[in-house]
């Protein structure tokens, strides 16, 4: 078994490095697998028919949606007018921005319930904005992929719907389970982003500044004209103004969703209306063929995004198929470790299953895997349920194989190994909620229990 | 030995799933050395709306079938799930024998798939959050949550919303949040699903039956050696006998643990259901009519 | 990409077809939003849901994502890892591509293949779905093997093109 997951993990680097689109690759790679176990006919009939089932999902709708909904954020001017606004409130802070875009993620994230969804469309409004107050790739890729990650932790989440309903738990209860654990890594996203912008400003604004990083000069202009305040600050009122179509959005939709006036996934299509009002009839800034090419560019992201669900499937079945974390996961039982310990090797095994999974395969893989153990241990099925959406939350993050690094990495036209690096952020501060929850079961359970 | 791969979905600590472990046991121990049955629990491979077209392919060799997801590959399924028609879980198990049961194997088997043992599950109630349904009356502008064509007809004809605009998922935060006032759900389900929580008025109305079947490739079905047929269908006989046992014990189970945790029981008055069954009875017919003889002597065997 | 001169009409086609495929998807798109909106409406200021928006929106998402893949192709808006043939020399990165692109050919002839097969089996099993209107199946399904086929050719334009460019290199 160690030979065939050694095999396995080399075949899918070599695979990801190749130069083929991702997507094609993991489903390549996984058409092959199960050939080896049924040979070629079956193995095809069945990826292909899987790849369809993958995509008949509803929940899978939003993503074009909240994709041209960004776009048109974007492209209508809005996106930048709201940020403007941010950077007249945060004059005082470099970090500002980072810090805002982690808190709008998580209240996007605390809408849509998916963490795909958030980090298309903040990559999309956030990253050019980013980009001008000279943050680094990696730093932009930090606060995108950690904002995104928020998804299935912050209540609603489609996440812990499927945890209640495949382990008999009171959903309510889930969804106030993740609030702490959320707002905790809120806070930890923040603090640990701060301290990086802030040494990235004090490491590259000298050199900026005497005109040395020649290909950086916009940056340069960006990052001088965030030094002297005192322009912006005058201009908050006009700001806010300018602002407030835009902020209207989340207002919208937001209120709309809490009002009961429509579900989280019919809020995109809602702001997409709502934005292409905006923009026809209030900013005037939109024009048919300009809503011709958002529509094109949105579109082929959405395909973008198909084409690695369907890659995922088809692998995500395979590694059922051949039953191997099954195996694993028998082998660490037999183990006779104290609860302790098993419950960090059960965290390491999710690791490194959701390093090369994505977050349906592994929920629906673990999910009945562990459900015995739970049991079998006592352990408080709630509390375990937060150390199961974190590590969900983790593999969406963790590279080789995760969605949202894509995401960013496509739509910010960032190098795939930077958004790697700037991950490593939200990945270490996961680690170490995890590791706080598992020692304090109480950050879990508290509210829940109290409720 | 052959292996045989039974995918299936759902709770694993459900029931039906315990009945269904025991019912692979059973058969592995004695089939031994000529078959030996795995499973692939929790919608690993396949989930409830994929599994018969997974089966008729031959993808998995055994799954497990939620009957109302069916109905739209074999339609004479319908006709043991007729929305109102059944008043009771008896009814629907002598529904599943003789004739009835005979003319829905061979429609199964004309798409492929050899069924092997039905469980039953208990009935679908209404959940709603303003208040339960006393009246006919009270079905006036009520947007339930409905899933299948029939049922979503029926509630048409009967003055209410239905509402098949939101995903199964998306159901619970719907209900929390009012975008809708009503959905369906069995007892012992709803409990899972905490349907309760959400929607606390619970009015046992019995509107249908969906049967959970344990069904093999017919292909594969015929490769087995007659034995293990015998083997499969006996031990399917006993588990099909437990789940009846086991579905009105689990439904007063759940009823009660619903009630503890704050649901508002009410039963649909006899009188009311009446006026029901004679709006529903329309839609039955025209399902049969659209569906050749065979549907007409279903509904016929249904309704005795 | 060569200007549009050098290239022979085959390519062109091939690329014209691929939009085709991507402005299809487009419209769907915006008949998403548009459809999604009308159901939100109709339930909220008319108390009367639709019962046919979210099967459609389904039907809708997939037609997006699959009728668009070979034009996201086309355009090069496929995620890719690029940083390791970047570093490749030129003569040895056209060899990759040309084997990965091959990959990519047989990927989806793979898709169109048995996607036909599955449209075929849903078609003779009369699958439909459990909707209010049922939907015969084999139509949404329909969708995967289209676009598996426009996939194919473009991904065999690429790998024409790459072979052609052998000089150029
Ligand atoms: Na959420
Ligand atoms: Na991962």
């Amino acid at each position: 078994m160690t030979i065939y997951i050694i095999g396995f993990v080399i075949t899918f680097l070599l695979v990801m490095a190749s130069g083929l689109p991702v997507g094609f690759g993991l489903g390549f790679l996984g058409i092959a697998l199960l050939t080896t176990y049924i040979g070629l006919d079956s193995a095809t009939s069945i990826s292909v028919e899987k790849a369809y089932s993958a995509m008949d999902s509803s929940i899978l709708v939003a993503i074009p949606l909240f994709v041209l909904a960004a776009q048109l954020i974007s492209e209508t001017g809005m996106g930048k007018r709201l940020f403007d606004a941010a950077k007249s409130f945060l004059w005082w802070s470099k970090s500002g921005l980072g810090v805002a875009t982690i808190s709008s993620s998580g209240v996007f994230s605390a809408m849509t319930g998916s963490s795909f969804v958030s980090a298309s469309t903040m990559g999309l409004i956030a990253t050019p904005e980013l980009r001008r107050a000279g943050y680094s790739d990696s730093l932009i890729a930090a606060s995108i992929t950690a904002g995104g990650s928020l998804g299935s932790v912050i209540p609603p989440s489609i996440v812990m719907i499927i945890y209640g309903y495949l382990t008999d738990e009171s959903i309510g209860k889930l969804f106030m389970a993740g609030i702490v654990p959320g707002i905790l890594l809120i806070l930890l996203y923040s603090l640990a982003l701060s301290f990086f912008i802030n040494r990235h400003y004090r490491m590259t604004a000298p050199p900026l500044q005497v005109g040395a990083a020649a290909t950086r000069t916009e940056s340069t202009r960006e990052v001088n004209h965030e030094a002297a305040p005192a322009p912006e600050r005058l201009s908050k009122r006009k700001a806010l103004k300018e602002a407030f179509w835009g902020l209207m959005a989340p207002v919208i939709i937001l209120g709309g969703i809490y009002l009961g006036v429509f579900t989280a996934s019919e809020a995109a299509a809602i702001a997409v209306v709502y934005c292409m009002l905006v923009g026809f009839f209030i900013y005037r800034t939109l024009t048919l063929k300009k809503l011709g090419n958002v529509l094109m560019e949105a579109t082929a992201v959405s395909a973008m995004v198909g084409v690695i669900v369907v890659g995922g499937a088809v692998l995500g079945h395979v590694v059922s198929f051949g039953r191997i974390p099954q195996q694993l996961l028998e082998t660490i039982i037999a183990l006779d470790l104290s609860p302790l310990q098993l419950m960090l090797l059960i965290n390491l095994c999710l690791f490194v299953l959701g390093m090369f999974l994505e977050v349906m395969a592994l929920m629906y893989l673990a999910i009945p895997l562990l459900v015995p153990i739970i049991a079998y241990m006592g352990w408080d099925n709630i509390w375990f349920a937060v150390i199961m959406l974190l590590n969900v939350n983790l593999a969406l993050i963790t590279p080789p194989m995760g969605g949202v690094l894509f995401v960013v990495s496509h739509i910010g036209s960032i190098p795939i190994v930077k958004v790697m690096k700037g991950a490593m952020l939200p990945i270490a501060m996961i680690l170490l909620v995890l590791l706080l929850v598992v020692l304090f079961p109480g950050i879990a359970t508290w509210i829940p229990n109290n409720m | 030995e052959i292996e045989i791969k039974l995918a299936s979905w759902g709770p694993p600590s459900h029931f039906v799933a315990q009945a269904r472990a025991d019912w692979i046991e059973e058969v592995n121990e004695a089939a031994a050395g000529k078959i030996r049955i795995i499973e692939y629990p929790g919608g690993q491979l396949y989930d409830d709306k994929d599994m018969h077209n997974a089966v008729a392919r031959g993808h998995v060799d055994i799954g497990v079938l939620l009957s109302p997801r069916v109905m739209g590959m074999v339609p004479m399924l319908q006709g043991v799930y007729l929305p109102f028609a059944f008043d009771s879980l008896e009814h629907v198990a002598e529904v599943y024998q003789g004739e009835s049961l005979a003319i829905i194997e061979d429609a199964l088997e004309q798409r492929r798939m050899k069924l092997i043992y039905t469980s039953f599950v208990d009935g679908v109630q209404i959940y709603s959050s303003n208040g339960n349904i006393e009246t006919v009356e009270d079905f006036e502008n009520l947007r339930v949550l409905s899933t299948s064509p029939m049922g979503t007809n029926i509630f048409s004809r009967l003055g209410a919303s239905p509402d098949s605009s939101i995903p199964q998922i998306e159901q619970y935060m719907a209900l929390r949040l009012g975008v809708a006032d009503a959905s369906l759900n069995s007892i012992v389900n709803g409990y899972f699903q905490q349907t309760h929580e959400v929607a606390p008025h619970l009015t046992r109305i019995n509107l249908s039956f969906p049967t959970i079947m344990v069904a093999m490739n017919l292909n594969k079905w015929e490769s087995l050696p007659e034995d293990v047929q015998e083997i499969m269908l006996s031990a399917g006989e006993r588990m099909q006998a437990r789940s009846l046992q086991e579905a009105m014990a689990w439904e007063a189970k759940f009823l009660a643990e619903s009630a503890e945790d704050g649901a508002i029981v009410t039963e649909f008055p006899a009188s009311e259901m009446e006026r029901v069954r004679e709006i529903s009875h329309g839609v039955w017919q025209e399902w049969a009519d659209a569906n050749g003889p065979e549907a007409q002597r279903l509904l016929e065997l249904s309704l005795q | 990409m060569k200007s549009p001169t050098e290239r022979n009409w085959l390519s062109r086609w091939i690329d014209f077809s691929s939009g085709v495929g991507g402005v299809i998807a487009a419209c769907c798109l915006m008949l998403l939003a548009l459809i999604i909106t009308y159901e939100v409406t109709v339930r909220y200021f008319f108390g009367s849901p639709t019962a046919w928006v979210q099967e459609f929106s389904v039907y809708l998402w997939m037609a997006i994502a699959f009728l668009a893949a070979a034009y996201a192709l086309r355009n090069d808006s496929h995620f890719a890892v690029t940083i390791f043939v970047d570093r490749l020399k030129a003569s040895n990165r056209r060899r990759l591509r040309i084997f990965t692109h091959l990959i990519g050919l047989g990927y989806s002839v793979t898709f169109v293949i048995k996607g036909i097969e599955m449209v075929h089996f849903s078609y003779e099993m009369g699958d439909t779905s459990t909707g209010l209107i049922q939907v015969p199946l084999w139509i949404p399904g329909s969708l995967l093997p289209i676009g598996a086929v426009l996939l194919a050719l473009q991904f065999f334009n690429k790998l024409l093109l790459e072979l052609m460019n052998k000089g150029a290199q």
